[in-house]
């Protein structure tokens, strides 16, 4: 799905850009360097992984910078953002002491990576000297890192930079982090939570309802709304998971077309689960947005694997890719029509849905599509009683585009695996589970979670498991997180993602164990406010720094430990 | 026609862009930054490539159309399209070979990730969109129905069978045998270059008893008293430059330019002018241009590399200009890696520690034949016994052809892979069959240079070592080094920690530039009293723009500007001494020659500018006859303090000598081989005698150089013996070593090295900075070699390696490692000899990552208390899991 980026505005090197017409499937370094045609922000790896494409972002005129590797972020997720570039850094001649000390120390030799060090160099100054009592060589570990150089020895950037950053920490930041910046806020009126005098069950035509097979619970249409937008924040963060589990039980290199990698998607429609995924996280983004844009919490929570939903007809559990899991997929992403044996008109149609429930054992029709049909049912409802609550017509297209990815894209591309037409696939044979061409591990899901009062058992499937799971938790509080500011966390959250617990998922997949994804029962915003619950996702990412050390000889080769140094500092500027 | 390589950033220093966001390397260039120079239209074409994923069935046809509508391209270039247009498709790859740069419909891929077609695609969101459908893998791409290859056979397997010298005939080999026997004297300087034909070595073609005799004796070698016996095997490795290769191309009234940053440009020229026919077949393209830019990294890895034959055939099948860009999934699967290697040793010593004979076999992993397989393949022979001097040795290489993605040139250039096991092989001889200090029989048996023929120690070749190498200085300095000297109370401090810690020392001598090495040179005084300076040279990160202008701005005490990478004013300089007749080549290889090549050259012009012009120019301003040596005393930074005036400016220089007509500009050419190329040169009444071979100087640049007339020929040192009849592979050699502590913690199951000593004989720093740098990156990338890297077995298959995979180092993996640099000063006769040029600078860009594996591996078997020859680890990457501990830490 192709969308337009109508809504995204952002200050670059100072300068307001209105994106206007730009196409959201760009990253934000392409549109540095094809659009507004600043090629000094460099690409090296395109996955967020070398840094060369690092830009320093201000999310808040009272806080400091943060990194991004802009090769990662959509600018779907830029709106609000102030961004300096490498060409933003030096005033005139005037170069900024990072440069001038990368200069004097002959830090540099191709210095294709260059600009990103200065970025982060800078970016360490300020987080430097915003807060007093910092480690110097932490604050630049955690955000200069994981730069990649591959010519020199880093000696050189290293004592150039930590000269530099040392300097700032003498200087007491005059500005005293206020708390989180209004401009994040959604601007709401107050009487959207009062009891309205139409009931949503009279005002919702019995059309719709009966189109839909749907009473509203509520007649409050914003209560409803809210139900109905948490189910699907639950499916969504569901189906995420699951895909997740399912693309890292793929094998590969054989077959790491489908299974997916990383980087950052261009446009139409994922032809590999990890695309999915991401897709699904997008979705669980217009979801909760949506939420908070009504004055109302993110919500990561979902329950724990198994359980059945009453809007499907199995359970709903973790399993690796296999014919009856694809079958599942295909199922909960479908139209309801696209899969109504009633409903198909030609004999290869039938012939699919034949198969499709015979492999289910169920011929219960789909629901998932509908609730979508539902929530903008009652958006509608909404916005009648009050117009200029939120922008009601963007967020009708966003919710159009998640469900027409949903049944359109996504249950094309699990079709595709069910049919073996997939060009990945040599063909249907091959999910025989005797076939050796067979597509994924056979995994069994042991949870991470030790029974009370047992330690951690200090063995490699533990550890792992365990360790998948502070990633995934700290994804999860970094997501609520973010939500609540604009999407500022977005990228470390992915970063987690794709970094760590892809690392320890492929590594527990390797031996025939799955990434359990456990949930975490205290939930991901515990805190009684935003403070608070900042506070305690640093304190998971310590989780994840007293883990790692207990667990190094465990650890993948793969594994970067520098993920959750790199995103505590980040939180630590947080306001 | 005249072919033009020429710079498109001119400064002496370019750092100052780079951390500013200005333009430097090709991907930071867009149409419209050159469309007004070149009449290029203003928007391009985006060009992608597409590769196969098999290499078991036939690519019959490409369905573009399963792209969505929206992405497709305007263009599909195939191996058809290039036939029809007279395009040459074999351009670019290795003779002989067969290989081919796109694969033809229906014939089955001759590697994985070859091209199968071009793409160009309208715009840039078009090209991005349709990448993603592509990489994706709509199947867009037709195969026929798959044939049942044959496994391949491990390295493992083909070393076996290469020690009984069995081995396909296509596959390029490399034998050297040396026998210092008095009785049985044998080796290629004086008998010649040996062959294996039917089972049997020829010496210069003639079958060879002697030789044949030597390997039959060497053959009965078996692991004994004093013999040990070593197999080790190294990884493939990407050079992971951090710049995917980017470029743009365009033809504009019958000429195609093309902007590029690669470290050969010259030979690119030739293979661009053959890809695209220009000026034979192809009436479109009469000329091609090269704008050269800095690169971002190369490590070899830019040396002739096919994408720039790619970006030709893209843009000469254009009707605009073209953009390629790799990203670097597509790097990872389709760029130049290094062998990965499996090397089988035996050798042996005399009671005494004298090391006695040696038998090497090694196989390197080549793969799709379109680079420089066997040049490096060669080179790791000549080194395959190190730095040391053995009595008889028989060293035999083989790189195989494999369907992957390309293997070639990179950084150490099939060093690093031989002398990983030779320097493992040594450290255990002297350890477990001698019981003596490793270094201490390093010491004992390392080659020693002498200027006398007769008494110098000979390479593998038998090439006398006639010009200085620091063998024996770098094992003293490491045995002297504390590091070394307290290793047991290292060891035995890490005990107490519960750590099992360890010293080890590496040490080898590395060949620098080639067999032979053509240099040009040009400088100009400028009317401002400023200098400029052209060089061959490419700067990819090693500091050869800032050395060059250095040495100029020191030599004439005045600012100094470099241009790169040109063909001018060198290609006319070059056709006329064509027309005289000269018969070694002109075209300049670029890779990590600055110091000692390129400088050497540009010091030679820069001296007959200024004792041939500059300084006449100024006896006539001041109508003052004084000498050379007195003007030279006299020359400030604001100009020659002679007579009673004001100091004489090189302005007022430059100035009257343009208003004379006199020149301004000198330009030379020197040529090494087994030395520097000398001449006479007589300028008018004035002889100038010097380490080149020709001279020519003009008006300014733009002008046509005059040749400087030669008293007599110009003299070339003999490229091979009179007897052997076969040129001397290589003459000139730097020495290095590292010294490495290592951690091993149990507990974490981690290895780490904390302390590291790089030993160097480099010569003088031209720029200390720069000089160091290399040392710290050559560290660097030789603990990523020996720790870190690792493609995925299916390399090209799998096409989404990237740096999450590809694990590289990061600062914390290397700045809290304590390196320490010894840096080996060079005798007063400089690097080679009293008899010849005085050189105080040698190549050490390469030298400065081979022995860290090395160093690793025999630290780590110290740490672990030399139990047995398995405490060695034998394989790259060293991963924890592989050694094999066998007691606590400090037994």
């Amino acid at each position: 799905m192709l969308r337009k980026t109508t809504d995204v505005s952002l200050v670059i090197n100072g300068q307001l850009h209105d994106l206007g017409d730009a196409p959201a499937d760009m990253h934000l370094a392409h549109y540095l360097r094809e659009v507004v045609g600043l090629t000094g922000t460099r690409i090296g790896c395109s996955i967020g992984e070398c840094r060369a494409c690092t830009v320093l972002v201000r999310h808040s005129p009272t806080e400091p910078p943060t990194t991004k590797q802009s090769c990662m972020i959509s600018l779907r997720h830029v709106n609000g953002w102030e961004v300096t570039t490498i060409e933003g850094v030096a005033v005139g001649e005037q170069l900024h002491p990072i440069q001038d000390a990368i200069l004097h120390h002959d830090a540099m030799q191709c210095g294709f990576c260059s600009a990103g060090f200065v970025l982060a160099g800078v970016v360490a100054c300020e987080q430097m000297a915003s807060l007093e009592g910092q480690d110097l060589d932490t604050v630049v570990e955690a955000v200069t890192g994981h730069n990649l150089c591959r010519c020199t020895g880093y000696a050189r950037y290293r004592s150039a930079i930590t000269q530099v950053v040392a300097s700032y920490a003498k200087k007491k930041s005059s500005d005293t982090p206020s708390s989180i910046s209004a401009h994040f806020g959604a601007a709401v009126s107050r009487d959207r939570f009062l009891s309205t005098e139409m009931p949503l069950r009279e005002t919702l035509s019995s059309d719709i309802q009966d189109a839909l097979r749907y009473v509203p619970l509520f007649d409050n249409p914003l209560l409803e709304l809210i139900r109905l937008l948490r189910d699907a924040a639950e499916i969504e963060h569901s189906l995420l998971v699951q895909y997740l589990f399912a693309a890292f039980s793929i094998k590969t290199p054989q077959y790491a077309a489908l299974a997916g990698w990383p980087s950052h998607r261009y446009g139409g429609r994922p032809l590999h689960v990890l695309g999915v995924a991401i897709e699904e996280m997008v979705h669980l983004d217009v979801v909760n947005n949506l939420l908070f844009a009504l004055g109302v919490a993110p919500h990561l929570g979902r329950q724990q694997f198994p359980y059945e939903q009453e809007i499907y007809p199995f359970d709903f559990k973790l399993e690796a890719l296999s014919l009856e899991t694809i079958a599942k997929y295909v199922y909960v992403e479908a139209s309801a029509r696209a899969v109504d044996p009633d409903a198909q008109t030609n004999e290869e149609d039938k012939l699919f849905v034949e198969r499709l429930y015979k492999v289910l054992g169920t011929t219960r029709p789909n629901r998932i599509g509908s609730l979508y049909h539902k929530i903008e049912a009652v958006l509608d409802q909404l916005r009648m009683r009050h117009p200029r609550l939120i922008d009601f017509g963007l967020w009708q297209r966003r919710l159009e585009e998640v469900r027409e990815e949903g049944e359109s894209e996504h249950f094309e591309f699990f079709r595709s695996l069910f049919d073996g037409t997939h060009p990945a696939l040599p063909g249907l044979e091959v999910w025989d589970p005797a076939n050796r061409d067979y597509p994924a591990f056979k995994l069994s899901v042991t949870s991470g979670l030790p029974l009370t009062g047992e330690p951690i058992p200090h063995h490699k499937h533990p550890a792992l498991r365990h360790l998948g799971n502070l990633h995934y938790w700290i994804v999860c509080m970094l997501l609520d997180q973010s939500y609540r500011r604009g999407g500022r966390f977005h990228n470390a959250a992915r970063r987690h993602m794709t970094g760590p617990l892809r690392s320890l998922a492929t590594e527990l997949a390797r031996d025939g164990e799955g990434m359990p994804f456990d949930v975490l029962p205290s939930g991901y915003a515990p805190g009684a406010d935003t403070l608070v619950n900042l506070q305690l996702t640093m304190s998971m990412l310590g989780e994840i720094a007293f883990a790692e050390k207990r667990f190094a000889a465990f650890l993948p080769f793969d594994y970067s430990s520098r993920c959750a140094l790199e995103t505590t500092q980040e939180l630590r500027m947080t306001s | 026609m005249r072919p033009e390589v020429a710079p498109f950033a001119a400064e002496s220093d370019l750092r100052k862009a780079k951390i500013t966001g200005g333009k430097v390397f090709a991907s930071d260039f867009r149409v419209k930054d050159i469309a007004q120079q070149l009449g290029w239209p203003d928007e391009c074409a985006h060009a992608l490539i597409i590769r196969t994923a098999f290499i078991d069935r036939p690519f019959v046809r490409l369905n573009v159309e399963r792209l969505g509508p929206q992405n497709q391209p305007f263009r599909t270039i195939t191996a058809d399209t290039l036939a029809e247009h007279g395009l040459d498709n074999t351009a670019g790859t290795a003779t002989g070979a067969g290989m081919l740069q796109l694969c033809p419909p229906n014939r089955v891929p001759q590697y994985l990730s070859q091209p199968l077609a071009i793409l160009l695609f309208q715009d840039f969101l078009t090209f991005r969109r349709a990448a993603q459908e592509l990489r994706e893998d709509r199947g867009i791409v037709s195969y026929g129905t798959p044939t049942p290859i044959a496994d391949e056979r491990s390295t493992a397997e083909l070393l076996t069978d290469w020690r009984l010298l069995i081995a396909p005939a296509i596959l390029s080999t490399q034998h050297y045998l040396l026998s210092l026997s008095q009785h049985q004297l044998s080796s290629q300087f004086d008998h010649g270059h040996l062959r294996l034909e039917k089972d049997q070595f020829t010496r210069a073609d003639v079958h060879d008893p002697v030789a044949n005799a030597i390997y039959e004796e060497l053959l009965k070698m078996a692991p004994g008293e004093f013999c040990i016996e070593t197999t080790t095997f190294t990884q493939q490795v990407d050079p992971a430059f951090l710049e995917p290769e980017t470029g743009l191309a365009g033809v504009q009234n019958g000429t195609l330019t093309m902007l590029v940053g690669t470290q050969a440009p010259y030979a690119d020229l030739k293979d661009i002018r053959k890809a695209v026919a220009a000026g034979l077949d192809n009436p479109a393209i009469r000329d091609v241009k090269i704008l050269s830019v800095d690169l971002g990294g190369g490590f070899g890895g830019r040396d002739k590399s096919p994408f720039v034959v790619q970006l030709a055939f893209a843009a000469a099948l254009s009707d605009r200009p073209v953009r390629l860009a790799y990203d670097r999934f597509e790097q990872f699967q389709a760029g130049l890696k290094r062998h990965g290697s499996g090397v089988h040793t035996l050798i042996s010593a005399k009671p005494d520690g004298s090391l006695d004979r040696a038998l090497v076999h090694f196989v390197f992993e080549g793969g799709a034949e379109l680079n420089l397989s066997t040049p490096v393949m060669q080179l790791g022979a000549l080194h395959a016994t190190g730095f040391y001097r053995f009595n008889k040795v028989s060293a035999n290489g083989v790189v195989t052809r494999r369907p992957v993605p390309i293997v070639g040139s990179m950084r150490g250039f099939g060093i690093p892979q031989v002398v990983f096991n030779i320097e493992t092989a040594i450290d255990k001889l002297a350890t477990l069959k001698l019981n003596r200090d490793p270094i201490g029989v390093r010491r004992q048996n390392v080659l020693q240079y002498d200027s006398d023929p007769q008494k110098a120690d000979r390479d593998i070749a038998g090439t006398p070592l006639c010009f200085h190498v620091a063998n024996a200085e770098v094992c003293d300095r490491a045995a002297e080094h504390h590091l070394w000297k307290n290793r047991d109370e290292i060891r035995r401090e890490g005990a107490a920690r519960g750590l099992y810690c360890g010293v080890g020392f590496a040490g080898c001598m590395e060949a620098y530039g080639t067999s032979g090495d053509s240099q040009y040179a040009a400088v100009q005084l400028e009317l401002d009293g400023q200098i400029t300076v052209w060089s061959q040279s490419v700067d990819l990160g090693q500091g050869a723009r800032r050395s060059l202008g250095k040495v100029a701005a020191d030599t004439f005490r005045a600012p100094a500007d470099v241009s790169l990478g040109n063909a001018e004013p060198f290609v006319s300089f070059a056709e006329q001494l064509i027309a005289k007749g000269t018969t070694y080549g002109h075209q300049a290889t670029a890779a990590s020659k600055t110091a000692f090549f390129h400088v050497h050259v540009l010091r030679q012009a820069c001296d007959a500018l200024i004792r041939l012009k500059i300084f006449p120019g100024i006896r006539e301003l001041v109508n003052f006859d004084t000498s050379d040596e007195d003007l030279f005393d006299a020359w400030r930074s604001d100009g020659f303090h002679v007579g009673e005036g004001k100091p004489v400016s090189l302005s007022t220089i430059a100035a009257h000598l343009d208003r004379t007509s006199a020149p301004r500009f000198a330009i030379a050419h020197g040529y090494f081989s087994n030395g520097w190329s000398r001449a006479t040169f007589m300028d008018g009444e004035r002889s100038f005698t010097s380490f080149i071979d020709a001279l020519g100087f003009a008006k300014e640049a733009t002008c046509q150089a005059t040749l400087v007339p030669t008293q007599g020929d110009p003299i070339f040192p003999p490229a091979h013996s009179a007897v052997g009849k076969t040129r001397v592979p290589r003459s000139a050699y730097a020495a290095g070593g590292h010294l490495v502590v290592v951690e091993i913690d149990p507990k974490s199951e981690s290895l780490r090295v904390t302390a590291a000593v790089s030993f160097l004989d480099a010569g003088d720093a031209i720029t200390a900075t720069i000089l160091h740098g290399q040392v710290e990156g050559g560290f660097q990338m030789g603990l990523a070699h020996a720790l870190f890297e690792q493609l995925p077995p299916a390399s090209g298959q799998d096409r989404f390696v990237n740096f999450d995979r590809y694990i590289v180092p990061r600062a914390s993996d290397v700045i809290a490692i304590d390196l320490e640099t010894v840096l080996l000063p060079l005798p007063e006769g400089g690097a080679l000899n009293e008899l010849q040029a005085n050189i105080r600078h040698k190549g050490a860009g390469e030298i400065t990552m081979t022995t860290v594996a090395p160093a690793i591996a025999n630290a780590i078997a110290h740490a672990l208390g030399h139990h047995d020859e398995d405490a060695w680890p034998s394989a790259l990457p060293i991963r924890y899991k592989d050694l094999k501990i066998r007691s606590r830490p400090g037994a």
